[in-house]
């Protein structure tokens, strides 16, 4: 029974999981750096900002106020 | 008077009463799933208000509060991808369906195209091109280097742009392309 045959392939060191490579993950030297026109910047920027937008003009929902309410409370009553 | 536990409760309530919409909008695009991501900023407010004579004054409590949510999100969120493996398309269900969807077509897909990107790209672009934190401000919340920051944001622009586009050529029809394809391998 050989151990090998996982984990020493060329991508064996890659951080996969996205909570891991916090402090990892930098760019290689030689990775060639793609950057967007100008133009196709601002396209993607404002429609992440309309989507992003829809959801924040959304109200408050009740269980957040009712949540930070009743921690206030408690706090009072102590 | 220590500046610490200084801070009246109220204060504080209406300080996390008023960062809720920012913070949903963090969690929403981030994990793409309402009921998670409202999971995620009950927990967040939970774990602020507990540990608010930790938040130092005089530095960014709006940061201080994507901190605490994007470590939410990470730990809580590894611990559940292996729980619901196998429930990926219910999953992917939840993903497409926004409620109270008012956006146009395009919007649609730019949501779609979001949830292409890894993780950590989508957090480094909602960071700096929706809630628009500094690079040192994102590295600071993402716990990375700044130049880490710089780059995810990068690719992920790219990315979107090329998912964008590869849509947009998808318009034409797919059944057209498959047609012609059967229609080739058949004669």
């Amino acid at each position: 029974m050989h151990a090998n045959g996982k984990g020493d392939g060329p991508g064996a060191q890659l951080p996969r999981d996205p909570g891991e490579d916090t402090n990892s993950n930098r760019e290689r030297a030689g990775d060639p750096v793609i950057t967007l026109d100008e133009a196709a910047q601002q396209m993607i920027g404002q429609q992440l900002k309309a989507v992003y937008g829809e959801i924040v003009q959304q109200p408050v929902p009740d269980q957040f106020l009712k949540l930070l309410d009743e921690l206030e409370r408690k706090e009072r009553g102590q | 008077m220590t500046q610490n536990s200084s801070i009246p409760p109220a204060n504080v309530r209406d300080a996390l009463i008023s960062a809720v919409p920012n913070l949903r909008a963090f969690a929403i695009s981030l994990s793409g799933d309402y009921h998670f991501a409202d999971d995620l900023v009950q927990e967040t407010l939970l774990k602020a208000w507990s540990h608010r004579d930790k938040f130092e004054p005089g530095t960014n409590f709006r940061a201080w509060l994507f901190t605490i949510l994007r470590n939410t999100y990470f730990s809580d969120f590894r611990k559940r991808r292996r729980e619901v493996q196998d429930v990926d398309g219910e999953k992917a269900a939840l993903l497409s369906t926004p409620p109270e969807q008012h956006g146009h077509l395009d919007l649609a897909d730019f949501r779609e195209a979001m949830k292409q990107l890894s993780s950590d790209q989508r957090e480094a672009l909602l960071l700096v091109g929706a809630e628009g934190f500094s690079y040192e401000e994102a590295a600071e919340i993402a716990g990375c280097a700044v130049g880490t920051v710089k780059s995810r944001v990068n690719r992920a622009r790219v990315r979107l742009a090329e998912i964008m586009s590869v849509t947009s050529l998808s318009d034409l029809g797919p059944e057209t392309v498959s047609r012609t394809v059967v229609a080739k391998s058949a004669g």
